[in-house]
C-alpha cells in the first residue's frame, strides 16, 4: 500500500470506522512511514480540536426568563403575528389574492363586450385612468370629404354602410345649416378658433392634422345597465346606497333625443371615471348597423370648455373632430345643456354624412331618451 | 415527557409554559452550534435569543409529521450564518472563545517534553483558527459531526440534504481544513515535526 492510497483512508482510520483487515493493512504501512505517521497525528489533533466541548460556555441563568419576556412582549404587540393567527392571516391572505386574480379574469372577459370602444382603445392604447389626446394624422378626413356625395360609390370606407345609404328619416339640411363655430376645446394643439359651417366641412378641404380624442373604453366602474334605456330602472345597483346616488348622478345627465327611428336603444351603460360620468345609449337598426351616443359630464371634469352656439336644452352640436376606427365612424363635439357642458360622441357604423345628419338631428334634454 | 412535537402542537394554540418547556429542552445545544459558528459568547447569545422568536413566529411554518429536532436545529444554523453575513465578519478567536481550551483528554498532549507540549499547544491554536477560515456550509457540518455528536443522517436532515451529501461534505470539510493549516504554517515558513507529538 503507497501513500498516496492510504491517504483517502486516513479520516476513517482516526474515527475508527475501518474494517479489522483494513485497519491492519494501515498499521503495518503506519509502521514504516514517517509521513503518514505525521499525517494521522495531525488526524489526531484536528479531531480533538473538533470534537473539544470542555471550553463550551453556559448561558446565563436567566436566559429562559429573558426570552420569554421577548415572548410575551411579541404576543402584545403583534397579535397578527402571534403564532396562532398566522396561519390565519396567510389564508386570508391568499384568498383576497385569489379573489383579485379572479375579479380580474372577470373583467377581462366582461369588459369587451359591455364596452363599446374596445376597438378604439385597443388602437388608442391609452392608459386605464384618463382619456388621452392624441393628434392623428386622420384619414377619415377624407373619407367626410368623398363622402359628401351621396353616391354609394364614394361611401367606401365599410361595406356596411355603403349599402345602407343616406337615412332616409333625416332631412338633409346641409344647405339650411346654421353656421357654428368649432369649438376650441383641444387645449394647446388646437387650432384657433373658426368659423365653418356644416356644408363647408363636408365639401371643402380640411386639415389633414385633427385633434381626436379616442377614447378609452376600460373604465374603472360600470355601474349597471338598462334595457330599454330606463334610467330610473337599474338592474345590477341594488341597494348600495354608494350606487344609488350614483344613478342620481347619471339620471341628471341629458337623454339624446330626436334620435331617428329606425334606430332602437337596446343598451345603456353608465360608467364613472375621474374624468366624468358618462351615460353610453347604444342603438342599432335593422341593418345591424350601431349607433353609440355618449354623453360625458365636462364639468366633472373641470376642464375650460369653450362651448359655442345656441345653449339650451336641446344644445347645438359644435364639430371637434372625427376619426375613422376599424368600420366604425367616431365623431366628438361638445354641446351645453342647461348651462352644462358635455361632451357628445356619436360612434357608429354609419357613414361620416350620415354621422353629420345625425349630429344635427339629435338634441339633448333631462328625462328618458326618446325617438321620431 | 411530552414529545417536541406535541408541545409544538400547545404553542400554537398559546401555550406559552410549552414553548417555555422548548426552549429549555433546546437552550443549550442550540447556543452551542451557534457559538461553534460565530465565535463570541454575548454575539451567540444574542442569536440564540433571535433563534427562538424566530421560532415562535414561524411555528406555524412547522411540518407537524416531521421531527422537530432538526428543525429548530436548521433555524439555528440559519441564523447564524444570516448573522456571519450580515456582519461580514472574520471571526478571530482569542484563547479563551471557542475550540480554545487545553486537551485533557488527548493522553500524550499534557506530558513529556515541555518543547512538545508547547508545539502542541501551537498546533492546537492554528487549527482553532483555521477552522474559523473554513467557508460556512463546512464550519457548519464540522461542528454539527464533532461538536454536536450527529449522525451524519441527523445533519443531512437537519440541514435538508441527503446523507451522502453530507458525507461529501464533511470529507471535504476536514481536507479544507487540512490544506489552510498547512498554509498557515506555509506562509509563516513553519515546519512541523510532528513525530514528537
Amino acid at each position: 500500500m503507497n501513500c498516496q492510497r492510504y491517504d483517502k483512508y486516513i479520516f476513517d482510520y482516526c474515527e475508527d470506522n475501518l474494517s479489522p483487515a483494513l485497519k491492519e493493512q494501515i498499521d503495518k504501512h503506519l509502521q514504516e512511514c514517517y509521513y503518514c505517521k505525521n499525517q494521522v497525528k495531525l488526524t489526531h489533533l484536528e479531531n480533538a480540536v473538533l470534537g473539544d466541548k470542555s471550553d463550551l460556555p453556559s448561558l446565563a441563568d436567566d436566559f429562559t426568563d429573558r426570552v420569554m419576556q421577548h415572548i410575551v412582549g411579541f404576543r402584545a404587540t403583534q397579535p397578527l403575528h402571534s403564532a396562532e393567527n398566522k396561519k390565519k392571516t396567510r389564508a386570508r391572505g391568499i384568498a383576497l389574492a385569489t379573489a383579485a386574480v379572479g375579479l380580474v379574469m372577470l373583467m377581462a372577459i366582461l369588459v369587451p363586450q359591455i364596452l363599446p370602444f374596445q376597438k378604439s382603445a385597443q388602437i388608442a392604447d391609452s392608459p386605464p385612468v384618463s382619456s388621452e389626446r392624441h393628434t392623428v394624422n386622420d384619414s377619415s378626413t377624407d373619407a367626410i370629404q368623398n363622402e359628401s356625395l351621396p353616391t354609394p360609390s364614394h361611401q367606401s370606407t365599410s361595406d356596411d354602410y355603403t349599402s345602407t345609404g343616406a337615412l332616409p328619416e333625416l332631412d338633409r339640411q346641409e344647405d339650411v345649416a346654421p353656421p357654428i363655430k368649432v369649438a376650441d376645446v383641444m387645449e394647446s394643439t388646437t387650432p384657433a378658433v373658426e368659423e365653418m359651417s356644416i356644408e363647408s366641412r363636408v365639401s371643402e378641404p380640411m386639415s389633414t392634422t385633427f385633434d381626436v380624442e379616442l377614447f378609452r373604453a376600460d373604465y374603472p366602474e360600470t355601474d349597471s345597465y338598462w334595457k330599454s334605456g330606463d334610467l330610473q330602472t337599474p338592474s345590477r345597483l341594488g341597494s348600495n346606497e354608494a350606487a344609488a346616488n350614483k344613478l342620481r348622478h347619471y339620471a341628471q345627465i341629458p337623454a339624446p333625443q330626436q334620435v331617428p327611428g329606425h334606430f332602437t336603444l337596446i343598451n345603456t351603460v353608465n360608467s364613472y371615471s375621474p374624468e366624468g360620468s358618462t351615460v353610453e345609449y347604444h342603438y342599432t337598426d335593422k341593418s345591424s348597423r350601431t349607433l353609440i351616443i355618449t354623453l360625458q359630464n365636462l364639468k366633472e371634469r373641470e376642464r375650460n370648455v369653450n362651448v359655442t352656439g345656441a345653449p339650451g336644452a336641446s344644445g347645438v352640436p359644435n364639430f371637434a373632430g372625427s376619426n375613422s376606427i376599424d368600420e366604425k365612424l367616431v365623431m366628438t363635439y361638445y354641446v351645453e345643456i342647461d348651462g352644462q357642458p358635455y361632451q357628445v360622441t356619436l360612434e357608429g357604423s354609419v357613414s361620416a354624412e350620415d354621422l353629420v345628419d345625425l349630429a344635427e338631428a339629435i338634441t339633448f334634454t333631462a328625462g328618458n331618451p326618446t325617438s321620431h | 415527557m411530552l414529545s417536541d412535537e406535541i408541545l409544538a402542537e400547545r404553542i400554537l394554540h398559546g401555550d406559552t409554559a410549552a414553548f417555555e418547556e422548548l426552549v429549555n429542552r433546546y437552550k443549550n445545544s442550540i447556543f452551542h452550534i451557534v457559538y461553534r459558528m460565530v465565535g463570541q459568547y454575548q454575539e451567540a447569545e444574542d442569536i440564540t435569543q433571535e433563534v427562538f422568536i424566530l421560532v415562535y413566529d414561524k411555528l406555524y411554518q412547522f411540518d407537524r409529521t416531521k421531527r422537530f429536532r432538526p428543525w429548530i436545529h436548521r433555524i439555528a444554523v440559519n441564523t447564524a450564518i444570516s448573522n456571519l453575513r450580515k456582519k461580514k465578519k472574520v471571526v478571530q478567536l482569542s484563547f479563551d472563545e471557542s475550540f480554545g481550551q487545553t486537551y485533557q483528554d488527548y493522553p500524550s498532549v499534557m506530558e513529556g517534553d515541555p518543547e512538545a507540549i508547547f508545539e502542541r499547544k501551537e498546533i492546537m491554536e492554528d487549527i482553532r483558527a483555521s477552522i474559523m477560515e473554513l467557508p460556512e456550509s463546512y464550519r457548519t457540518v464540522l461542528v454539527l459531526r464533532y461538536q454536536m455528536d450527529m449522525k451524519n443522517a441527523e445533519i443531512a436532515e437537519t440541514l435538508g440534504v441527503s446523507k451522502e451529501n453530507i458525507e461529501v461534505r464533511i470529507h471535504r470539510a476536514r481536507k479544507a481544513l487540512r490544506r489552510v493549516l498547512l498554509k498557515r504554517w506555509e506562509e509563516r515558513g513553519v515546519q512541523r515535526e510532528l513525530s514528537t507529538l
